[in-house]
């Protein structure tokens, strides 16, 4: 069968799907492979640390140099590892993308792609005793640690980061992407090596090829091939991929101090709304109306307007429901910037959206699914991320629903919303202009 | 009007072209693609700071950040701003200014021949007030300010301080505040008039377009504009002497890691006044960047040996940087060692100028190469900035896949000699701040 967005899908074995789209426009090939795990404190270091260690070597490559080198060989090919926080869920993904092979002359070129990226998920480098290779899980524990604490040099995500912190603490959505430090730090190869097993042996595992094929059954069949190797037992229960918490009555209140010039203040919202939900697309809309493009409130009135914010917008993150809206402003007009904020959202709430934003937004949502249509990584973390959250929706039916959206319908959206979290990361004693 | 067409049928792509009163036009067709892209950029950057204005006979020196300055200013509008007359049409745009250039682009599915009209328009029509500089003037400090917030910023911009004496290159894109509080609305349409004049520009659309009516269109737009005859825009740029400013650079902010760069000046492959380089020019630095893949890349024994002891890390990059007049090899990241990271890298370089490189690590590197090449293609966005960007050098990036296959690990070895010579490498630092320093 074939899916709603144009992936032929296949089960060959249970928990294992195999999805396919072949477009010969391409001068690239992407295959992916996820297994999903759910978001939660005690795990979420250990899914974040084991593909970066899985990307370290293989049984056919186990120094890291040799595998850097055959990607070479395989022109350029590029295997990524990492992980991605979809709702409360946490995937394992790797990546590999190759060159079409009609322009490098390699025949058996996706092939030996394929083989690289199954050896990467079901057979790494291992120590003489069996275990994942202690020296690659302590060096990449050591990166690991770095790059989440070098986070916090990225200061308008730094914000966003807290503020989610801050508002889910105690849900599994309040669990970081990359895990803790200490969470890292208590991590050996002894405990990786049995994890990586029961992710590959009992949870939803997906792969994914979008690119050139000239015989995409053929790509399927050894995909399929691949999903039914790593198969090994039953499958577990996830936990629902969003849990819906209500805002408390009283939006929390946290101003955290550091030695940086600059300020960014983070509302964090629950809109009550995912992606599964009928008001899904009138909330789309309603995000983009407030702060999503450059004719949304955020940037023309606090940003353009009022001068107030270097940096302003909105997001909605349709998988958990919550929406964050940021502004980079300095320190001393915070309280202002919060206030014009929240007036525009209310404006919108009250019904107050004139046609032409509203045409705007709906025309910059249509053209971001159509140039989606372009990009395979992109059309393939759609896939997936629609598929958690109960939603798979084609180009043509995506379209039709956002046409059918209503102004009303967007207020009555931006009236689900409720503020939960007003968060400021700001510059101790500079001031601005 | 005359459309030449250049097949490069290795990769099965066409590119044409026209001239339209004086106007280069590329277009890059895209079957199948939904995504059409539109992207009008001129020769003027961060380093174009001093200049004789258009109609004009002595030069004038012009504040830091002005190019960029521009840029933002030239979507604001009376009857309001550009970005929300293009958003109306569903499309996406954007603009960037580097220290050659200003790019102003647009994407979209529908409505793409409105919103490359409206493109074509704003760039070329400039309303500068006074209030609306006030108003960018407020933007803009605050976006200096933030960039002073990030290390991997301010490494790189200390770097360009050691690495040059004179060159523009050492003057941050985006200014300083001071400079930024200078500039008036009389300067702004100097700059605008001497540097965005057709001939100073360039127009490249990718997508599932057709060339001739894309031309047709550009055409009918500029053929109701009067616009001067053609002028060579006059830059001054200082002389810059070979050796380094500095050999090194260190600073402590309020940072979680590390921060290191190392630069290599070179002798500058496109001249300084911005006409032709030497035909090899687009070949050695090609080259230059496949000798650096295999002697540093993630995929040599030397990367791999700092990456276990955390000299190096996931954030680690390498590159070469060619302006008009200037030139360097930049190698960048974040480290738990800056210092070691700095020596291990001169040392690498260094001991690789007299030794050359392998040739089976540069049969490798150069396979890569072409993947990387050939996915650049699918991403209008990235191909568009390569394109772009050697164009305005005198190169045309769509050859990488021919002059790939021409290259060997004897011409890597004659362009690396460069990096052997005394007092043209500097190496910038930023350290976290000691708990409790003022």
């Amino acid at each position: 069968m074939t899916d709603a967005m144009g992936f032929a899908v296949s089960r060959p074995a249970p928990g294992v799907e195999v999805r396919v789209r072949s477009s010969q426009r391409f001068h690239r090939t992407t295959f992916a492979l996820f297994i999903e795990q759910r978001l939660a404190p005690d795990l979420a270091s250990a899914t974040a640390l084991l593909p970066r260690v899985l990307r370290r070597g293989t049984a056919s490559y186990p120094e890291t140099l040799d595998l850097e080198r055959a990607q070479e060989e395989l022109y350029g090919a590029s295997l990524d590892a990492g992980v991605v926080k979809v709702g409360e869920r946490h995937l394992v993904m790797l990546w590999l993308t190759l060159p079409a092979q009609r322009y490098v002359s390699e025949p058996g070129l996706y092939d030996r792609g394929l083989a690289l990226l199954a050896e990467a998920a079901a057979r790494p480098a291992r120590d003489p005793g069996g275990g994942l290779r202690a020296a690659y899980v302590g060096q990449e524990a050591r990166e690991l640690a770095r790059e989440i604490r070098s986070l916090k040099d990225h200061k308008m995500g730094w914000a966003q980061q807290r503020c989610i912190a801050v508002m889910c603490a105690g849900e599994p959505y309040g669990v970081p992407e990359l895990g803790t430090e200490e969470g890292v730090a208590a991590l050996d190869a002894g405990f990786l090596t049995g994890y990586h097993q029961d992710l590959l042996a009992r949870h939803p595992l997906t792969l994914y090829a979008f690119g050139p094929f000239d015989d995409p059954d053929a790509v399927a069949g050894r995909l399929a091939q691949v999903g039914a190797e790593l198969r090994g037992g039953v499958l577990v229960d996830l936990p629902p991929a969003a849990t819906d918490v209500p805002a408390p009555a009283e939006p929390r209140r946290v101003e955290e101090w550091e030695d940086m010039a600059g300020g960014w203040l983070v509302l964090g919202f629950r809109t009550g709304v995912v992606r599964a939900d009928p008001d899904y697309y009138a909330m789309l809309m309603l995000s983009d109306l407030y702060g999503g493009s450059t004719h949304s409130r955020l940037f023309l009135k606090v940003r353009e307007r009022a001068s107030l914010a270097y940096a302003a917008g909105a997001s909605y993150d349709a998988s958990k429901g919550v929406m964050l809206a940021v502004a980079g402003v300095d320190p001393a007009r915070r309280a202002q910037a919060e206030e014009m904020m929240l007036a525009e959202l209310a404006d919108l709430a009250a019904g107050n959206i004139d046609a032409g934003e509203f045409a705007a937004s709906r025309a910059t949502l249509m053209r971001r699914l159509k140039e989606r249509e372009d990009r395979p990584g992109q059309m393939i973390m759609a896939n997936l991320v629609g598929r958690i959250g109960g939603r798979v929706d084609g180009l043509e039916e995506a379209l039709a629903r956002l046409e059918a959206v209503t102004p009303e319908q967007v207020a009555a959206a931006a009236r689900r919303v409720r503020l939960d979290t007003i968060y400021f990361l700001g510059g101790r004693g500079i001031s601005g202009s | 009007m005359t459309i030449e067409r250049r097949q490069y049928p290795e990769i099965d792509i066409d590119v044409f072209r026209a001239q339209v009163h004086g106007l280069t036009v590329l277009v890059v067709p895209r079957p199948g693609f939904q995504r059409r892209y539109a992207a009008f950029s001129t020769r003027y950057g961060g380093n174009d700071l001093e200049f004789v204005p258009r109609g004009g006979t002595e030069p004038v020196r012009t504040p830091s950040g002005i190019a960029h300055f521009l840029e933002h200013q030239l979507f604001d509008r009376p009857e309001g701003s550009v970005l929300q007359r293009l958003s109306a049409l569903g499309a996406s745009p954007n603009a960037y200014t580097s220290s050659t250039s200003t790019v102003y682009y647009v994407s979209a599915v529908d409505g793409f021949e409105q919103a490359l009209d409206i493109l074509l328009d704003f760039v070329q029509e400039p309303a500068f007030t006074e209030a609306g500089v006030a108003k960018e003037q407020g933007i803009i400090e605050q976006e200096i300010r933030i960039y002073q917030d990030y290390p991997h910023v301010q490494v790189y911009e200390d770097l360009m301080l050691a690495l040059y004496q004179a060159h523009p290159a050492r003057v941050p894109v985006i200014g300083t505040v001071e400079d930024i509080r200078r500039i008036t609305v009389d300067l702004l349409n100097t700059c605008h008039r001497t540097f965005y004049h057709p001939h100073n520009m360039l127009l490249a659309v990718i997508g599932d377009v057709d060339p001739a009516a894309v031309v047709e269109q550009v055409e009918r737009d500029l053929a109701g504009r009067s616009y001067g005859p053609p002028e060579p825009v006059r830059r001054v740029y200082p002389d810059e002497p070979e050796p380094v400013a500095r050999p090194e650079s260190r600073r402590a902010m309020a940072t979680a890691e590390a921060y290191a760069a190392v630069g290599f000046k070179l002798a500058p492959p496109v001249p300084v006044d911005g006409s032709a380089p030497a035909p090899e020019a687009q070949r050695r630095v090609l080259l230059l960047q496949l000798a650096l893949d295999a002697l540093i890349g993630p995929a040599s024994a030397f990367y791999q040996r700092l990456y276990d002891e955390g000299v190096f890390t996931d954030a680690f990059g390498y590159n070469v940087e060619v302006q008009p007049g200037a030139a360097h090899v930049l190698v960048s990241g974040r480290t738990n060692q800056p210092g070691r990271f700095c020596e291990e890298v001169l040392e690498r370089l260094r001991s690789a100028a007299g030794q050359g490189v392998d040739p089976a690590d540069f049969e490798r590197v150069r396979r890569a190469r072409l993947g990387s090449f050939l996915s650049v293609l699918d991403d209008a966005d990235a191909l568009n900035g390569l394109l772009v960007r050697d164009r305005l050098l005198g190169f045309d990036f769509l050859r990488t896949a021919q002059l790939l296959r021409d290259l060997d690990a004897g011409g890597a070895g004659a362009v690396l000699a460069e990096l052997g010579r005394d007092g043209r490498a500097a190496v910038a630092v930023v350290e976290p701040k000691e708990d409790g320093r003022p």
